[in-house]
Order: C-alpha cells, then structure tokens, then sequence
C-alpha cells in the first residue's frame, strides 16, 4: 500500500517526460513514411450516337491524354496519347501498346429474344448492366460498347450500354422517349504501380438539360458487390436497368452529377448539366496508399427528349490516376513499370 | 537491477513511440474508410439524391426532390379551375383555384421531373397522368397520386374524362403510332387504332375529338384537321385553317373547337358557321362550364408553358389577363361550375 503513494506524482513525472518524447518519435515515424511521388492519370473516351439507319449504336474513339502532377495540383507533364486505335476485341490482350479501344462487348442474348436478360460482361466474368424487360416492342437495348486499356502500368475498361424506351410519356401534348446510359468497369493497376482513383463519366451532347434521373453505387454491400438499378416503369411491371460489380472492398465508392474534377467532356464542361460521373478513390499521400486490387464503379443515367427529335450524342470519358507505389528515386516514378 | 529498469523504460516508451505514430498515420492519411463510416476524402459532388434513392429493383416512387412551388397572382375566377404548374415542364404540380388566382392551393408534391404530365376531370372527379412510377407516364385518380399508392394505375399517357364517367386514354399501339383506349365506368374496354396524333377531349353527345395534321397528297404540305367522333359511326373531319394545328384543342359543349398552330394563330372553329382565326400569341386551355368564355394561356405551346392565363371572348377576340405565375410556367387546366371533390388534408 506504501508502496504506491506517490505513484500519482511519478505517472505524472513520467508522463511530462514521455509525452513529448513520444510525439517527437511519432512525428519523425510519419515523417519516415516515403512519401508518394507524382500521380500519373490516363484518359480516354468515345463519342457513342445511333445510327438513324441502321438504328445501331456507333462509336468513335477520342484521343486520350496522360498528365503527370504533383500532388499539391501543378502539373509536371502532359500529352496526347495520339490518335486512337480501333481495333479488334481480341488484340487488346495481346498488345502492351497503349492503345484505346472503342468494341462492342460479347452480349449473350439478342434484343427482343425470349432470354430473360441481356448483359454484357468483361471476359472472365464479373460485372455487367442487365435489363429485365428486353422483350418490351418499344424497349431498344443497344449493343453495348467498350473502352479498355492494357499495358505494364494499368488494365482499364468500362462498358457503356445505352438502351431506348420510345413514347415514354407525353408532357404538354408533346411525345417524349427516354434513353438510358449505364456503365460499369474499373481499373487494376500493374507493375508495382499503384491505383488511387478510377472515374468513368458519360453525358448526352444535347444543348439544354435534358437528363431527368442519375443514380450510382456508393457502397460495397455484405455480398461484395457494388450496385445502382433505375426504373422505366411500363405495363406489367417496370423496366429495371441494374448494374452490379465485384470490386475489391476497399476506400471510397461514390458518384455524381455535374462535372468531375479529373474529366471535361466537351470545351469546358460543356455537357456537364447532362454529365454523370461514378468513380473510387484513396488517399494518394504515401507509397502504400492506392490500391493494387480491382477497383470500380456502377451509374445509370436517364434523358428525356421529344419523340420527334434525333437520338442524341454521347460522350464517355474513363480517367484513372496511379502512384509508384515504390520509395527510391528522385522522380518518383522510375522504381515502377514503364508504361 | 537499475540498468534492467532503464532497459525496460525504453523499450516502453519505443513501443508507445511506435504506437503514437500508427496513431497519427491512421489519422492523417485514413487508409480504409469503411465505405464512408469516416470522412470520406477527395472530391465529391453531390446531387442531393443519394440517400433518397433506393438501391435494389423494384417499382419505386420516393426518388428525388420535391419540386419547387410557383407561386400565383390575379383576381377571382367564376367556378372551380385546376391548373397544372410547375417551375419546368417536366416537374409540375396540380394547384386549386377557388375565388381568385392569388389564393391558388397546390394539391400535390411531386418528384423533380417526375411530375404531372396531363389532367382532365368532371365535377368530384379528377384524373391524372405523371411520372412518378419511374418516368413513364401511368394514369390514376389526384387522390391515389396524393396518397402516394404502390399501385402505379393504368400505362397511359393523356387522359380524358367524360361527364359520364367513361375514360379515354391513348397507349402505344401494337404496331405502329398510337391508338386510344375508351374505358366505360361499366362494361369491357375497347380499343381505338391510329389516333391522329392530337390529345383526345370529350365533346358534346359524348364524342371524342382529336387533332391531327394530315399529309397532302404529292405533297410536303400538311392540312389540319379535327376528327369529331373518333371511333364512334359518324366520324366528322373539321378542317382547319393553316399550316398546321397543335395537338391540343379546348371543345366547348356545343361543340365549338378551339385550336392554335403555334405560329401565333388561335382559330375558333364554331360548330356551324365559318372558323375565325385570330392572330394572338395565345393557345386554348378550357372552355368556361357556360361556353361564353375561353380560358387561354400566354405560350407558344404547352409543352413549354406560359406565365400568364387570361380569358377570351370569342365574340369579340378580345383578351382580359385574370393572373399569371412566377417561379415556373402554367400547363394544363381543367375548369369546372362546381367541385364535390374534398381536399385532402
């Protein structure tokens, strides 16, 4: 018992000693923690518009661009990648070219079958945007397009599926249709590098607003899958289109509409009153932040335009942004895979 | 023994070093958030609907915003007149009119851009067609919309109700274009094909008349027309003069037509005698229950709307302006001698 009467006073003592000693410790151990080197993002998109012909969705593939920046925004370097290659859904496997690719993605049912759904999905499996109604006349489900990039530092890809609900409503004795974009992939990063956002955006090219509902994923729920569903409701039941991916659980799942800090679809955000973005993102601070897991994202978004008028233009932007996640080099960035 | 203890104060004091600083890592750089249990980082520009959506399939009407209320101006107004009004033509709410335009009541909340598209009615009876089902338009009575009933009613666009109780509504047809669906209070629905392309209204002997543009013959010209008794066995033409007639037409009981070709032309077709077509930037809304008087709206179409309402004599051409609206646009009217209908709470 005597035996502890001033320990009080010698806690206390000591704590007067440790205290700052432990902060000088724990401020130098952060401060050894190698820092992150620039990020590296890459970008690239398609024009997707309906053929009125041919009533088929065509695509156009954009030139994309890599910007390498500090961390506190100034930019270090910045190009185009050149002009986008088109080419075949095979090859992109083959090819450590950095090269965009604009290709219809393996559908498993034709529009209007008797099949109950239609989805699109990424070879191997994994994610996808379904329809539960494709036997609707009026219902038109695109043929979806995709966006995929491969080579040591990155694999990217993100499939955009448009689908049509014609004589949707008639607002003011005007008839309207409704088109719906969904999008679904993400990105996982290669050769030590280190993934800390992947952002897929689309908006309908029309000059006024016409977009009337978004909606994205913003969580990993209790079966490991991230996913957004939007309703056309029509006789029988609605038209839900759902989208569903498996990402890795991991930092934040979250989407938007309006513009995105990393993407300007058109000359200054031109489309961004129709622009919905869906991405995921981590602290980009030190070498072990980022992920090199699969990491993605699910939006929908749905317009609404005169019946009479063209089928409008959209424009697809996927943008994903990458550290070193290896300590050594002055830049930052050679310890890592060249692209 | 002293040297042990010192040994084992700096093992100590490393090891809560060691601690403090995972501490502060964990703090300044929040590696794993959970899926937003902390804050999240970055940039992130929300829309207001995240948490009101609902994530699953599944017919749904709680999406999105309410949208925003217009607000009215003017003097009295004979009998009960409905209006549809909304701050764009996509999100528009059903408003009362009881003695004046300043004292309109709004009836209904809906959804930004899901919001009431058409309206029709008989005196107790209102009907409606909106969105709020997800976007495609469903027909059902104003209290099931206000009540806010799983059932989405009848797919359907642009409804019209006829003093009898029997409802016209026109759906997609099975091949091509639109057909209308005549719907008695009693007995079996049947099917209209190849409506002309106008909103169908009752007119006298229970008849409906629709709008059309008919193609020329050879020629890129269209001719407009009114069918009278479509569907029934003595279907009427009513050719119109001009270029063109909006789909919207006002039929008064005696069967007057009044229509406009969105070229700044109101025409007043009368049920016999010669149409008079008037050069006034106005479209028709209603006729008043007694006939003498044609409610009007400042637009170009109704589709985009117009701010100020106003009533014309048809005698005379000439327009008094009863009110108007600011914070959106006027759309639709329904105007009834009297209404048995109770507001809701």
């Amino acid at each position: 018992m005597s035996d502890c009467l001033g320990c009080g006073r010698r806690w206390a003592t000591a704590m007067s000693i440790v205290a700052p000693v432990a902060l000088a410790i724990a401020t130098n151990a952060t401060a050894a923690v190698p820092k992150a080197g620039p990020v590296v993002s890459h970008s690239a998109g398609m024009v997707l518009a309906v053929d009125p012909r041919t009533d088929q969705l065509v695509s156009a593939a954009l030139p994309g661009h890599t910007v390498v920046h500090e961390r506190n925004g100034s930019m270090l370097f910045r190009a185009a990648t050149g002009p986008t290659n088109v080419s075949p859904a095979a090859a992109q496997f083959n090819s450590e070219d950095p090269v965009w690719q604009a290709d219809p993605g393996p559908v498993s049912a034709s529009p209007g079958s008797d099949t109950a759904t239609v989805r699109a999905t990424r070879p191997g499996g994994g994610y996808a945007c379904v329809s539960n109604r494709p036997e609707d006349p009026l219902f038109r489900i695109y043929r979806p397009k995709y966006v995929s990039y491969l080579n040591r530092a990155e694999y990217v890809q993100f499939t955009y599926h448009l689908y049509k609900r014609s004589h949707a409503r008639r607002l003011g004795g005007v008839e309207q249709k409704q088109l719906e974009m969904c999008t679904v992939g993400g990105a996982h990063s290669r050769g030590g590098w280190r993934l800390t956002r992947v952002v897929s955006s689309f908006a309908a090219a029309t000059p006024g607003r016409t977009i009337i509902g978004s909606r994205g994923g913003n969580h990993v729920d209790e079966n490991g899958v991230v996913q957004s569903s939007l309703n056309f409701a029509v006789a029988g039941g609605p038209i839900t289109v759902s989208a569903a991916l498996t990402p890795h659980r991991q930092n934040t799942f979250s989407w938007s509409q309006g513009p995105d800090k990393d993407i300007d679809l058109g000359r200054r955000n031109r489309y961004a009153s129709n622009q919905v973005n869906t991405y995921w993102e981590s602290p980009d601070t030190f070498i072990f932040d980022g992920s090199t897991q699969f990491q993605g994202n699910v939006a929908q978004g749905l317009y609404e335009l005169p019946q009479t008028t063209r089928d409008p233009i959209f424009v697809t932007n996927a943008n994903n942004s990458l550290i070193c996640g290896k300590a050594g080099s002055k830049f930052g960035l050679t310890k890592c895979a060249k692209r | 023994m002293r040297k042990t203890l010192t040994s084992r104060r700096a093992w100590a004091l490393a090891t809560l070093g060691v601690l403090l600083a995972l501490g502060g890592y964990l703090l300044l750089s929040n590696p794993k958030d959970d899926n937003g249990a902390r804050p999240r980082t970055g940039l992130t520009i929300s829309t207001g609907r995240t948490d009101s959506f609902r994530t699953g399939a599944g017919f749904s009407i709680d999406e999105g915003p309410v949208a925003a209320a217009v607000h009215w101006h003017g003097g009295p107004i004979a009998g009960v007149v409905y209006f549809t009004a909304g701050p764009d033509p996509k999100s528009t709410d059903v408003y009362r009119v009881q003695g004046t335009l300043a004292n309109a009541k709004r009836l209904t909340h809906s959804r930004v851009n899901l919001g009431v598209s058409w309206m029709t009615g008989r005196p107790g009876q209102i009907v409606i067609a909106s969105g709020r089902a997800g976007a495609i338009d469903h027909i059902e009575s104003l209290e099931q919309f206000q009540r806010g009933s799983p059932d989405p009613g009848l797919r359907g666009s642009s409804p019209a109700l006829d003093s009898d109780g029997t409802l016209a509504y026109e759906v997609n047809s099975r091949t091509h274009g639109l057909d209308i669906i005549v719907k008695p209070p009693r007995g079996a629905a049947r099917r209209i094909p190849h409506s002309p392309g106008g909103v169908a209204v009752w007119g006298p002997g229970h008849r409906l008349y629709i709008a059309g543009n008919k193609r020329v013959t050879a020629s890129k010209r269209r001719q407009p027309f009114v069918v009278a008794g479509f569907g029934g066995r003595n279907p009427q033409i009513v050719s119109l003069p001009g270029r063109r007639v909006q789909p919207i037409i006002a039929v008064s009981r005696s069967g007057d037509i009044a229509s406009s070709d969105g070229d700044g032309h109101l025409t007043i077709s009368p049920a016999h005698g010669a149409p008079r077509r008037l050069t006034l930037p106005w479209i028709p809304m209603r006729w008043s229950p007694d006939d003498r008087r044609l409610l009007v709206l400042r637009a170009h179409d109704a589709f985009h709307g117009g701010r100020h309402v106003g009533l014309l004599n048809p005698k005379t051409g000439a327009i008094r302006e009863i009110g108007s609206v600011t914070g959106g646009t006027v759309n639709v009217a329904v105007w009834l001698p009297s209404d048995r209908r109770r507001d809701r709470p």
